[in-house]
């Protein structure tokens, strides 16, 4: 039997970024994802809604999960009405960085991600991330 | 919600939660810089171990306040990472570089006490010449300019593994 849940959370302060962490939990909690996989996602989370309160005005986080026979998976999408990435090839790379962290968001996210994707219009930014439930190891995909 | 801090004989100790706001780590900065002026304190422990998730900015945050602390002439050793967060923080591309580092509140305890006790010692040794020192107590001055050489050793991979020369 399949199961799907899918919340949306708005982000403009500090405050709803600690929102958006503890509902990712609470439902990471609810379909038994894992220790590890629950602090990738939550992390991420954390990550991605703490850049809408950075370069944006606000936006929304939504984070959905579906459970089906075999595979849970967690997709987070955070879209913001924020000025956009101006280069979003630049963005992915480590070291880039408009603000005063060292650039480690997005390709962090992307590395600990196990898929990512990123839009960007001068309307504002939308990314896509999934945090699937690890069956083997991941070593592989880290260091193959 | 504010962050205790806890005074531990010669030591500060703060626990750091998962909730924690801006306002409530800025408050934590402030609180624990006046205590340490207060106290004349030398050692500080700061306990991760409630943390469940530490992304980018929240790291800044703890190794920023480190380093307002050590600012301020102390010591600081960051306890009781968990392992599930140390997994993903390496992941992240983020390694708390500029923090000392310890498994558990425990070891953080010890390895700071050796701080304060051997800030004792140097007072001591201060109202001496340095021939004197060598002369009546040549086996402290070599204890202390061992653990002098590898305190010099940066980061987490400098955290002493050795037994404590007093102990």
């Amino acid at each position: 039997m399949t199961s799907f849940v899918q919340i949306e959370i708005e982000i403009k302060t500090d405050k709803d970024v600690l929102k958006a962490r503890r509902e990712a939990k609470l439902m990471a909690e609810t379909v038994a994802f894992g220790d590890l996989d629950t602090v990738r996602l939550t992390t991420v989370v954390s990550e991605l809604a703490r850049n809408i309160v950075k370069y944006a005005d606000s936006g929304v986080c939504s984070i959905a999960v579906l459970k089906g026979s075999g595979v849970t998976r967690f997709r987070c999408t955070f879209w913001d009405s924020g000025p956009g990435f101006e280069d979003i090839e630049a963005a992915l790379r480590d070291g880039f960085s408009t603000g005063s962290t060292l650039g480690q968001g997005l390709p962090g996210v992307k590395r600990i991600a196990d898929r990512f994707s990123a839009r960007s219009t001068e309307k504002g930014a939308l990314i896509e991330v999934d945090i699937v439930q690890a069956r083997q190891t991941r070593a592989s995909k880290r260091y193959g | 919600m504010k962050i205790p801090i806890l005074k531990h004989g010669d030591i500060l100790l703060t626990s750091f939660q998962d909730d924690l706001t801006d306002r409530d780590a800025l408050n934590l900065q402030a609180d624990l810089l006046e205590m340490i002026e207060r106290f004349g304190t030398r050692a500080v422990l700061m306990d991760v171990t409630a943390v469940e998730v530490i992304d980018s900015y929240q790291a800044k945050m703890i190794t920023e306040t480190a380093a307002m602390t050590r600012l301020l002439g102390c010591e600081v050793v960051l306890s009781g990472i968990q392992p599930k967060v140390a997994m993903t923080l390496v992941e992240l591309g983020n390694a708390m570089a500029g923090i000392r580092t310890v498994l558990n509140l425990q070891q953080g305890l010890n390895m700071l006490q050796m701080v304060v006790d051997r800030n004792e010692v140097d007072a001591d040794l201060g109202e001496e010449t340095p021939s004197d020192a060598v002369d009546d107590q040549g086996d402290v001055q070599a204890e202390f300019r061992n653990e002098s050489s590898s305190s010099a050793q940066g980061g987490s991979a400098g955290a002493a593994k050795k037994p404590p020369p007093y102990g």
